[in-house]
């Protein structure tokens, strides 16, 4: 109950205004399209994982648009002729401590449904950890706090790249609807909803 | 994370099932006992990056911090507090008449430091430290040119500390030559951590060694063939350099005249461009006073959150002046006072009396990567 009071004081005191907030049911979607947001600082691969991912998928007829940003909220004056949002992908690369800033300072600006299966986050660089700023134990608490998966992946070589935007894509399908399963319930089976104290690995997607 | 206690009010995983509030109640026995690091007896509050909730998803975050969450992922888990003693309370500490140990040896050159595995089947005996002593020898003595029999002298020795604790000398000197030129000193040791190895095995986990490479890589080959472990260089990391700072800021002299500096080395990911090193001066007197002013005053230990928030400060004041985004760069040396420290395993200790507080650090490190802390703390 204290920690409840604390919040209530810490909400007064944040500078998010409700509608600066990304809302995914805001706008009607539009039959066999989908539109994915990647968010990441600069020299995080987005536009190169934009074009593996648009790439990857011109021959599924989906129609993919991809928008990318450096920073939320997005800028007011794009608001209605931005289309839906369907997914969103933030993007933390674990050489650049700016990149990891930037996403926690931005998933503030993304409303709570988009964290039911409609967001993920991507660490790239995860193997070569002598470069590394950020631990890979921050990114897990971050990605813990709000429950959301990440996927590791590499965003040098071409190879790894489309694997990469492969694993986005069949996400991004299911948020856009083209798999008539809701992406809450792909969510879900990616986790084990046990309490015991012992846990394997949970996101073996 | 310690927010649990809230009553959650939108219980995402089951969206089938109403929301109880007695669910996240029973987790926060669970979560305390993952609390309990090495170093801290006191839970913590919120670390830094939590303080901001958002107004979307911090009701999210709340209802859902199951302690099992916080288990899976890497074995490196960073304290939340350690023990940076200041200057004061050592000299208070060594109340006992002893010979305090010599640590001269240690201070003032520059020190390649390893971290080793636990050692098996050791006897620090006379005896045994002269089998090791002649065993070092002739595998020194393959080192060494053809007919060159053996230009090497070793002397393997085991120095007692006040608290009991025992570390390993080994000495490599050139017959040729007299003096330190050519010749190899290295500590093997362990400063702190309560863990008990398993039976017939020794935790030294600081290796510390000072003279030409050739001799150092001998030397690791040796003991790594001896003892059945695995000697690897000590990397540190960015935050590992930060503790190292810390202490360096607390037990800085400020008395002294001349100007002292602060200095940070940045690995600039440029290279192309050119710029491949930025490095950072401040005067220790603002650095010093900006820390405490950060650290709550009285205590000696430092939270992880305090120097975080450190970091945060210098990383906005270099944007706000210099445009610069620090938090891009790497940190790769820390350069303060009392010690050097390097990315690449490398210390420098300017002072003999720091030399304690400073091995009780580097030790720390070299118990968080050890296999033993790493199994201990999973099986808890």
């Amino acid at each position: 109950l204290k920690m409840a009071a604390e919040e209530e004081e810490n909400l007064d005191v944040s500078d998010v205004q409700p509608e600066e907030i990304l809302r995914p049911f805001n706008k009607m979607p539009v039959l066999n399209t989908a539109t994915v947001l990647l968010v990441g600082s600069h020299r995080t691969g987005k536009m190169a994982l934009a074009r593996a991912m648009v790439d990857a998928c011109a021959d599924t007829g989906l129609k993919l648009q991809v928008r990318t940003t450096t920073s939320l909220p997005l800028p007011e004056e794009n608001t209605d002729t931005r289309p839906r949002i369907d997914y969103i992908v933030f993007i933390i690369d674990l050489t650049n401590g700016h990149s990891f800033s930037t996403v926690e300072s931005a998933v503030q600006y993304v409303d709570v449904e988009y964290f039911l299966g409609r967001a993920c986050f991507v660490v790239t660089n995860a193997k070569s950890t002598s470069d590394q700023c950020v631990e890979m134990e921050e990114v897990a608490r971050l990605a813990d706090m709000y429950n959301t998966m990440y996927l590791c992946g590499g965003m040098e070589e071409d190879s790894e790249r489309t694997y990469l935007a492969g694993r986005v894509l069949r996400l991004v399908e299911v948020s856009a609807g083209r798999k008539n399963v809701s992406p809450l319930l792909m969510d879900l089976t990616c986790r084990q909803l046990s309490f015991q104290d012992e846990q394997t690995e949970f996101y073996t997607d | 994370m310690p927010e649990d206690i809230d009553t959650p009010d939108h219980d995402a995983s089951t969206p089938g099932t109403t929301v109880s509030p007695d669910s996240p109640g029973m987790d926060t026995t669970t979560s305390d006992t993952y609390r309990n690091t090495r170093f801290a007896a006191v839970p913590r509050a919120t670390p830094c990056e939590e303080g901001r909730t958002s107004l979307s998803a911090s009701r999210l975050n709340r209802t859902f911090q199951r302690s099992y969450l916080q288990r899976r992922y890497t074995p490196y888990r960073t304290p939340r507090i350690r023990k940076v003693v200041s200057s004061t309370a050592d000299r208070t500490n060594t109340s006992e008449v002893t010979e305090p140990a010599d640590y001269r040896g240690l201070a003032r050159c520059s020190l390649h430091v390893y971290h080793v595995t636990p050692l098996y089947r050791c006897r620090w005996d006379r005896a045994g430290l002269k089998q090791l002593s002649d065993g070092l020898t002739l595998h020194l003595a393959q080192l060494g040119t053809v007919g060159d029999s053996s230009m090497y002298r070793t002397a393997v020795a085991v120095k007692e500390n006040a608290d009991d604790r025992f570390a390993v000398e080994i000495i490599v000197k050139r017959k040729d030559t007299t003096g330190r030129a050519g010749s190899l000193y290295s500590v093997l040791c362990n400063m702190e951590g309560e863990e008990t190895p398993p039976e017939h095995f020794t935790l030294l986990p600081l290796l510390l060694m000072k003279g030409p490479v050739t001799l150092q890589n001998a030397v690791v080959r040796w003991l790594e063939q001896r003892f059945d472990c695995r000697v690897c260089t000590m990397f540190l990391q960015p935050c590992n350099l930060l503790w190292a700072m810390a202490l360096g800021l607390i037990r800085a002299d400020t008395h002294k005249a001349k100007q002292q500096t602060l200095d940070l080395h940045f690995d600039v990911p440029l290279k192309d461009v050119g710029l491949s090193k930025m490095s950072l001066e401040i005067p220790i007197k603002h650095a010093r006073s900006l820390f405490t002013s950060i650290a709550q005053d009285g205590e000696n230990d430092i939270q992880l959150e305090e120097l975080c928030l450190f970091r945060q400060v210098m990383e906005t004041h270099m944007f706000e002046y210099f445009r610069i985004h620090v938090d891009t760069m790497k940190l790769s040396l820390v350069a303060t006072p009392v010690l050097y420290a390097d990315k690449n395993g490398r210390l420098k200790i300017l002072s003999a009396d720091h030399v304690p507080a400073v091995l009780r650090m580097m030790t720390s490190f070299a118990l968080e990567r050890s296999p033993i802390t790493m199994c201990s703390l999973g099986s808890k």
